[in-house]
């Protein structure tokens, strides 16, 4: 005789573990006696082959009722079966605790109840494989994990938004002075790796002050949303570009022609000039510094180059075994630092010279 | 770095790094492989042998999977096809590839189409492997096989068991025979996968319909199709050759959706005949 099986919750599994023990003899082993369903399917097909009581009961089947593993299961459950289940079965024999749905028929719709399953593959060269399975509910170990799994989610999605808010300068959109740093240097490194020249543009609104002491610090924002958007158009999508200060911008770009760096500067200059902003005329001054100015490349750039040059992806293969990957890393990101160091000071310098010189200039030498 | 923009000539080395690309093979076609969802470049190891006598082919993982540059994965660039589209695209124009011809598994069937769209006369054709334009059932008029319930249950089940953290997905292999020659390999063939990134291509995957690229793509397209396929059925096989304009669709009598690892004789054949097809259309 067997009770229609109607879990709701805990009591619903202790209901039938209770009804399945009042059944059997205390000292009984048998199958039955299991809060657990207990089956044997084949491996090909996953004809259910032997099965306890429970197992009939949970899956809402009369006893011995011929039915394949797979027709209990959701679509998205069969999906792991194949492509989860089986490979661990016919590569490691077994798995254990891998959770599933059964979809079983319901009053209105296909009902889905989570269960954990443990599997073994038994082979046997005399008889046709077997997997032998232990099916336990997993009610209230489902709703705490899809707990953990929105609650990951949402704290994904918050460090995502985070991460932006803290590369983003606010008033600007555009990257903010760290997040500037970091590109850069990825710049530097790529320059590195292709043998090309980077120029380095550190750009400084010409007596701003002026204009936020006169007019107020609300025009001074709108002067410099207005600059920052004149800076994005004049670029391309790929320079990297940012305000690093309160007047101060910054642009990294590596260049397809040498002049490149200077005609960007000039353009920008102008582009500040010729047009007033918020009726105010203003100028910009612009230093520039470029990566081939610098002291020649140290002997980590020059093993990867080398190791460039036979075509191999990574400079690990050519460094010597005593080189730990990591301090050769720290060498490198060191010495990338270094280089933007410099460029900075030598842009500096050189947007100090601009300033000196009259202001509304680009200097690149000196 | 805006990602949706195409590289300068300056970041082609970073592309190469990027997406792991690796050349072998010689000849005067190039192919590129494009996987599909759960897995990397890895999954081509069993057509390799058949066509890298006859042809030049560019594998690759997309950023995310394998063995490409994490630091490069960006979420909003990779929540949806279009920036694994970019991804091919930046590949095409960094090794300066014409007259390809892209065999993609699965998703990347659709991924390929929407690279066309910016690759133009660079691409000549693709071959898609057990394609779905959409796994969604969108009653009355197309079924994908799949209710949004159940493929949000999928991706549920993937995070609960663990999947990405075991470093263990097996590609979706589906009614694979029992006795086939390969499963063992088969079932060894573990890709490298990054669960946060593995989740956000499992959902780019399931839930996108690119059904509305199918008529606009003029581009010549050989389907191969599973007979017994839990991911595409052949219903979907027939609605992608109806709606694709320049579609030849060949099912092969065969059990799951990896047919280039099942099956990649019968794959490597197709992709051969196809490729004459289209030296011998553009003859004449």
């Amino acid at each position: 005789m067997i009770t229609p099986f109607e879990p709701s919750g805990d009591a619903g599994g202790r209901a039938v573990g209770q009804m399945a023990l009042s059944q059997v003899t205390p000292d009984s082993l048998s199958p039955d006696a299991f809060i657990g369903a207990l089956f044997s399917t084949s491996l090909h097909g996953l004809q259910v082959l032997q099965a306890n009581s429970y197992f009939y009961q949970l899956c809402q089947l009369a006893p011995d009722t011929p039915v394949a593993l797979s027709a209990l299961m959701t679509p998205a459950a069969n999906i792991m079966l194949d492509s989860y289940v089986l490979p661990l079965l016919l590569n490691q024999g077994g798995c254990e605790e891998i959770q599933l749905t059964l979809q079983l028929a319901g009053r209105d719709a296909p009902r889905r109840l989570p269960v954990l399953v443990n599997a073994r593959l038994q082979r046997d060269d005399s008889a046709e494989p077997r997997i032998y399975w232990l099916m336990t509910l997993a009610t209230q170990r489902d709703s705490l994990y899809q707990q953990l799994v929105d609650l990951r989610n949402a704290l994904e999605a918050k460090a995502e938004r985070l991460e932006q808010l803290s590369q983003t300068d606010e008033l600007t959109g555009m990257l903010n002075r760290r997040a500037f740093n970091s590109r850069a240097l990825a710049l530097l490194n790529q320059r590195q790796r292709q043998g090309c020249d980077a120029v380095f543009l550190l750009l400084d609104i010409d007596f701003f002050k002026r204009i936020n002491d006169s007019f107020g610090h609300d025009v001074g924002d709108r002067v410099l949303v207005e600059v920052a958007q004149r800076l994005k158009t004049s670029c391309r999508s790929h320079d990297v570009l940012a305000r690093i200060g309160g007047e101060e911008f910054a642009v990294m770009l590596l260049p397809e022609q040498p002049a490149q760096g200077l005609l960007l500067a000039e353009k920008i200059r102008r582009l500040i000039a010729e047009r007033p902003i918020n009726g105010l005329p203003l100028t910009i001054s612009i230093g520039i510094a470029c990566a081939a100015e610098l002291t020649p490349p140290t002997l980590t750039i020059s093993i990867m180059q080398a190791d460039d040059a036979v075509g191999a992806s990574s400079a690990e293969h050519t460094l010597p075994d005593t080189a730990h990957p990591d301090a050769r890393h720290l060498a490198q990101s060191q010495q990338l630092q270094s280089q933007f160091e410099q460029l900075y000071k030598l842009a500096d310098r050189r947007l100090y010279l601009a300033k000196a010189a009259g202001r509304n200039q680009v200097i690149a030498v000196g | 770095m805006d990602s949706g923009q195409l590289p300068d000539t300056a970041a082609i080395g970073d592309v190469i790094q990027r997406n792991h690309v690796n050349r072998r093979g010689s000849g005067r076609q190039t192919l590129l492989l494009a996987h599909g969802f759960g897995c990397d470049q890895q999954m081509w190891r069993f057509l390799l042998p058949q066509l890298e006598n006859d042809f030049e082919l560019v594998l690759f993982d997309y950023v995310g999977s394998g063995q490409a540059d994490m630091r490069a994965y960006s979420r909003s660039r990779y929540q949806d096809l279009t920036g694994y589209a970019q991804d091919i695209v930046d590949i095409c124009l960094a090794l300066d590839l014409t007259d390809v011809v892209l065999v993609g598994h699965s998703v990347s069937s659709i991924i390929g189409l929407l690279a066309a769209e910016q690759l133009g006369q660079r691409l000549r054709g693709i071959v898609m492997v057990c394609p779905s334009p959409c796994f969604l059932n969108r009653p009355p008029q197309y079924f994908g096989g799949f209710e949004a319930t159940d493929l949000q249950e999928l991706i549920d089940l993937m995070d609960k068991n663990y999947i990405g953290w075991a470093g263990f997905l097996a590609p979706l292999v589906t009614g694979l025979e029992q006795d086939h020659p390969i499963t063992g390999q088969l079932y060894n063939s573990f890709c490298t996968t990054n669960p946060m990134s593995a989740k956000t291509f499992a959902k780019a995957t399931f839930f996108s319909d690119h059904r509305d690229l199918l008529p606009k793509a003029q581009l010549p397209v050989l389907i191969l199709q599973s007979e017994q396929d839990a991911l595409a059925a052949p219903a979907i096989g027939q609605y992608m050759q109806h709606h694709l304009p320049n579609s030849q669709l060949v099912v092969i009598a065969a059990r799951g959706h990896c047919l280039h690892m099942t099956h990649p004789q019968e794959v490597a054949q197709q992709i051969k005949h196809f490729v004459h097809f289209l030296a011998v259309a553009a003859q004449t």
